[in-house]
């Protein structure tokens, strides 16, 4: 999918319009499009399917509600949706009715979680087998963390024990590695 | 400020995964606006991972839209849906339809009731009214029956109307008697005998070689005009009226006499 900009760039544009025009159109094309992705992000904080699910309902309500608050010149939806559903997610694992079994888990206990990210049996996309054959294992570990899981970079650095400065380097080496991978050619000529 | 140190510097990543400060977003928004390479490399990065995450996407539990839709439906005015959303509407709408004609029937069915039940009572009432009619055309057919009796055996030229004078106990008294021989009728008219008193009543009597004949006790009437059938007494010679105590008696108190006359 090289040069699909444009036409996902008109979708999102005729999502943002629907919902705030109050057209339940809109949240439809939304959840068609974006639900699993989001889903994605907040299982990986919220590992029960009923407390997940229950969390997207809650995104998809944030979006209907406050698409208003939405700015185009900021960003791409996706993007707005990501941050909502990385802080509902989190929201919930710091209010005191969330139950880890009995247990809080601590950071390494994510992180070992995380290295079955790519033995994961559900994965059959070849496009994301691709991605995910290129991207190293401390690669897909700082992209889940930081971008799935909403870890600031601190957070990261300690969950990973590694320097501040060495997940600022590899969080830019994934993402360079994504945009190369998923068919930004410009990436190229940028890096090098 | 060197843009490609600037963009190289990971801080446009660290922004859009949410994890700078106020003033380093505000920063960035800003350099996003004067320099186009930087938008332009914003828009790389954020499609980068937006790819990235629907491809990992994981379908959620069927249901989710569903029960969103149904949570937004109340605040959607009329506007439209397609496919989906307008069913779902629908059954909120359907719900609230039901709940109208359901009024309407309930409604229906009281003043269906009410006007079965007014309906009952205004035949009830008929019904009365028409009773009383009858009995009043009964009593008045009966009123007729009696005058036109009275009155063939008045317009009888074989009648003989026998005039009772008053007695010192009740000088201006009047009464009549009508004799008809051929017809064996006799019709008496109380006049102007005044009211009896309590537990007391009028009897009259027919006299026949100086004999009385016990002819019935009477009432007076208040009108004073009307016709009384009495007995027919064969022979009669006088006619008189005497108070005697209620009910009558067998022989009359001739202190008490009211009125008499003679026939002839």
């Amino acid at each position: 999918m090289p040069t699909s900009n444009r036409p996902t760039e008109d979708l999102s544009q005729k999502i943002v319009r629907l919902i705030r025009t109050r057209d339940r159109t809109g949240l439809v094309l939304l959840h068609d499009n974006y639900s699993a992705a989001l889903y994605r992000i907040l299982l990986e904080r919220l590992p029960q399917a009923e407390v997940a699910q229950e969390a997207l309902q809650d995104v998809l309500m944030k979006a209907w509600d406050n698409m208003d608050q939405y700015k185009e010149g900021k960003g791409r939806l996706f993007t707005w949706l990501a941050r909502i559903a990385r802080n509902t997610a989190i929201d919930i694992t710091r209010s005191k009715n969330f139950k880890q079994d009995g247990k809080t888990q601590t950071l390494p206990d994510y992180v070992y979680n995380d290295s079955n990210l790519s033995e994961d049996a559900r994965i059959n996309d070849p496009g994301l087998r691709k991605v995910l054959k290129t991207l190293s294992q401390d690669e897909q570990r700082i992209i889940n963390l930081l971008y799935f899981k909403g870890y600031t970079q601190k957070e990261a650095s300690e969950a990973l024990d590694m320097p501040l400065g060495t997940v600022k380097t590899r969080v830019r080496k994934a993402i360079s590695t994504l945009r190369s991978v998923l068919g930004d050619e410009g990436v190229m000529r940028l890096l090098f | 400020m060197d843009i490609q140190a600037y963009i190289s510097s990971g801080i446009l990543e660290q922004y859009l995964l949410g994890d700078t400060t106020t003033a380093e977003s505000a920063e960035v928004e800003r350099m996003a606006v004067q320099h186009s390479e930087v938008r332009a490399e914003l828009d790389r990065i954020e499609m980068a991972l937006e790819k990235y995450a629907v491809m990992y996407g994981t379908p959620p539990p069927a249901g989710t839209l569903t029960a969103v839709l149904e949570k937004v439906a109340p605040q959607t005015s009329a506007a439209p849906a397609a496919e989906k959303p307008s069913a779902r509407s629908g059954s909120g709408a359907a719900t609230w339809i039901f709940g109208f004609l359901a009024l309407i029937g309930v409604a229906a069915a009281i003043w269906a009731f009410s006007q079965q039940r007014n309906t009952q009572n205004d035949l009830e009432q008929i019904q009365a009214n028409l009773q009383t009619l009858q009995e009043d055309c009964d009593e008045i057919q009966a009123q007729n029956d009696q005058l036109s009796r009275s009155l063939d055996v008045l317009s009888n030229q074989s009648t003989v109307p026998v005039r009772m004078e008053g007695t010192d106990n009740a000088p201006d008294a009047l009464a009549t008697v009508y004799f008809n021989p051929s017809d064996q009728v006799a019709l008496l008219s109380a006049g102007s005998l005044p009211a009896p008193p309590n537990d007391m009543t009028y009897q009259l009597w027919a006299l026949i070689d100086g004999n009385p004949v016990d002819m019935g006790v009477f009432e007076i009437d208040a009108s004073g005009g009307d016709l009384i059938s009495v007995p027919f007494i064969e022979g009669a010679q006088a006619f008189a009226v005497t108070l005697e105590t209620a009910g009558g008696n067998p022989t009359p108190n001739l202190d008490q006499l009211f009125v008499i006359g003679n026939v002839g």
